[in-house]
């Protein structure tokens, strides 16, 4: 979704903290690559003419034996056992090897995978996880098979998108399910497999001012209507509420162009009716975790919504969710 | 070569006539016997389980407009209207005629990032239309052992994709049905041989008579010595035998528990990873699905 707002960019919009060094990086093995794929076409198109089939010419089929060659080739052997040796396992070791502090510093949350859906599991304000089970596993209503009777569980939030604070060091403990899946968020250079039986580590830091409502409020756009297309803007959605000439409402705030083609095209014809020139329209929202690991049939919904928030809303959030969580079953009072 | 020709048109003819009149000579005999009852949970049930419809953001949004949580279908327990249990499929088991399948199609819906019905029976070579009634991406996969599977995507509302005679030919029990866009949903499909069967009544059809939920009703039986079987997804099975003659309605009770629930058999074995805090730990789960 988010490729659609680079104006042309080769990368989506990078918003973590770590993230331009992977970007550099990218950029830097790209050039490479062009100079080794123009020095070997070079050297093919040099031999192409140089080797040609050329009455009174026999090829020699024994290989080259000389010391300048042999010397090459080990020179290249040590240069490329530095290059792995020297500078990849230390960077490596750098990046995998050291975790952002425990504890409050830090915002932990589990993942798991499953076909084909993202589940987090928060620790909630006690920093600690409760329980899970396997044999409390409900595909329905507990996905996680989180033990709620657990003392460190109670304020726990199992939650289907994932909600991250910016400037807070971010440390997701990635596992699956079934089988073999890929966390991947593109805007934030993040991507692990995810494995059952296994959980791996990965962390980062959201850009400070990178909060979805601000993304949101910097991508609003007012798109003339002789223009809009719905698939085009069909995961955007009104900034404020649309009146036809009665007065009463046909494209209310938050609310997208329809549901499908047929809906939206009539709802973009009854706008034009109405006398309305031009919509504010904002992305519903703009950033997302997916799938990167072809994982089976509907790989491709395998995405989750991803919402960051100024701390203090996070925290907001969490308290939102276990309230919500706790009056889940007065909710049914009828039964 | 024309005798020759008459001879296996001939054939042919008495061929499908005999299969015709097969067919029409395997619909079994009907009479005038009812019996019904209602299903319900012996001792404390445990709390009605909440469904997060989040992933998907159009079932969220319709959903949190009617402040309304979704329930778990398959942990409802009714404990004002005396336990009652809804979404129970109660048949008849032995019964050794075949009849043939009804003209109309089962349908299955699918309204909100749930299905309805939750629980239904259909008799072998029985239509099934599978209709969409959201207008977000639906998956509908089938997964039978005796019968073959189907996987097929909806991507937009109003969709009624109508599956033949040949989608479930042989009777099978408890065929799960499953959305795999949205990993909560889920339904369960009975195929039968025979049309002596119900699904007892649920908040969804009990036409706001709540004295209803629970219940069943199994008519136009023949008269005889029957065993009447109540099969619920979390709650196991239980059985009563019933003896009914002409024109005659009979009204059980049966009941369902924390015993029957355990005695579900598991039938696979799987190994998931559980994780306590700060540490991972396999085990080895036996599965009831």
């Amino acid at each position: 979704m988010l490729a659609e707002y680079t104006n042309g960019g080769w990368l989506p919009p990078m918003l973590s903290e770590h993230g331009g060094d992977i970007d550099r990086l990218i950029t830097v093995l790209h050039w490479f690559m062009l100079l080794l794929f123009v020095g070997w076409g070079i050297f093919f198109v040099y031999c192409l003419v140089r080797f040609r089939q050329r009455t009174g010419h026999a090829a020699v089929y024994q290989p080259v034996k000389g010391k300048i060659s042999k010397y090459a080739e080990v020179g290249v052997g040590i240069f490329e056992a530095f290059l792995l040796i020297g500078l990849s396992m230390p960077v490596w070791d750098w990046y995998k090897n050291k975790p952002p502090g425990e504890g409050k510093e830090r915002c932990e949350i589990r993942v798991v995978g499953e076909q084909f859906q993202w589940n987090f599991h928060y620790p909630g304000p006690d920093g600690k996880f409760g329980r899970t089970d396997a044999s409390l596993i409900d595909t329905a209503s507990n996905p996680l098979g989180i033990d709620w009777e657990n003392e460190h569980a109670q304020d726990d939030v199992y939650s289907q998108e994932m909600h991250v604070p910016v400037g807070k060091d971010i440390y997701v403990r990635i596992t699956s399910k079934d089988v073999i899946h890929s966390f991947s968020i593109p805007s934030m250079r993040v991507k692990q497999d995810s494995i059952p039986g296994m959980e791996i580590p990965v962390w980062f830091k959201v850009k400070e001012d990178a909060t979805t409502d601000k993304l949101k409020e910097a991508m609003t756009e007012t798109y003339p209507i002789d223009k809009i297309k719905w698939r085009r803007l069909r995961h955007h959605v009104a900034v404020e509420d649309y009146q036809d000439k009665s007065g009463q409402v046909i494209l209310a705030k938050g609310d997208f162009l329809g549901n499908n083609y047929e809906q939206g095209s009539k709802l973009i014809d009854k706008l034009r009716e109405s006398d309305h020139t031009e919509l504010v329209l904002q992305p519903k929202n703009p950033l997302e975790v997916v799938c990167a690991q072809l994982c089976g049939n509907n790989h491709y919904t395998m995405k989750a919504q991803l919402i960051t928030h100024k701390p203090k809303g996070f925290d907001d959030w969490i308290d939102e969710m276990i309230k919500d969580r706790t009056a889940g079953s007065e909710m049914f009072e009828d039964f | 070569m024309i005798a020759k020709r008459c001879l296996l048109s001939g054939m042919v003819a008495a061929f499908v006539l005999t299969l015709l009149s097969n067919h029409a000579a395997a619909d079994g005999p009907k009479g005038t016997a009812v019996v019904k009852g209602k299903v319900v949970f012996d001792g404390e049930p445990g709390k009605t389980g909440v469904i997060s419809v989040n992933k998907d953001e159009y079932c969220k949004k319709q959903h949190a407009a009617k402040k309304q949580k979704v329930p778990d279908q398959g942990t409802i327990v009714y404990s004002k209207q005396g336990n009652a249990i809804p979404y129970t499929f109660v048949y008849i088991k032995n019964i050794k005629d075949r009849y043939d399948p009804p003209k109309q199609a089962a349908l299955i819906d699918q309204v909100g990032c749930v299905y309805k019905p939750h629980v239904f029976g259909m008799v072998a070579g029985q239509e099934l239309h599978i209709k969409s009634s959201d207008p977000t991406a639906h998956n509908i996969h089938a997964l039978p052992k005796k019968n073959s599977e189907f996987n097929i995507s909806q991507p937009t509302m109003g969709t009624l994709e109508r599956k033949g005679a040949q989608t479930f030919t042989r009777p099978e029990m408890a065929i799960k049905i499953k959305c795999d866009v949205h990993p909560w949903m889920n339904a369960w499909c009975h195929v039968m041989a025979h049309p002596f069967f119900d699904v007892t009544i649920s908040h969804e059809n009990d036409g706001k008579d709540k004295s209803k939920r629970g219940t069943f009703e199994i008519g136009q039986l023949p008269a005889g010595d029957y065993e009447v079987v109540a099969w619920h997804e979390k709650f196991g099975s239980v059985s009563q035998k019933v003896k009914v003659g002409d024109g005659e309605t009979k009204e059980i009770e049966l009941k369902l528990s924390k015993k029957t629930a355990s005695m579900a058999k598991p039938s696979r074995t799987v190994l998931v990873s559980a994780v306590k805090d700060g540490e991972v730990s396999g085990k080895e789960l036996a599965a009831s699905e």
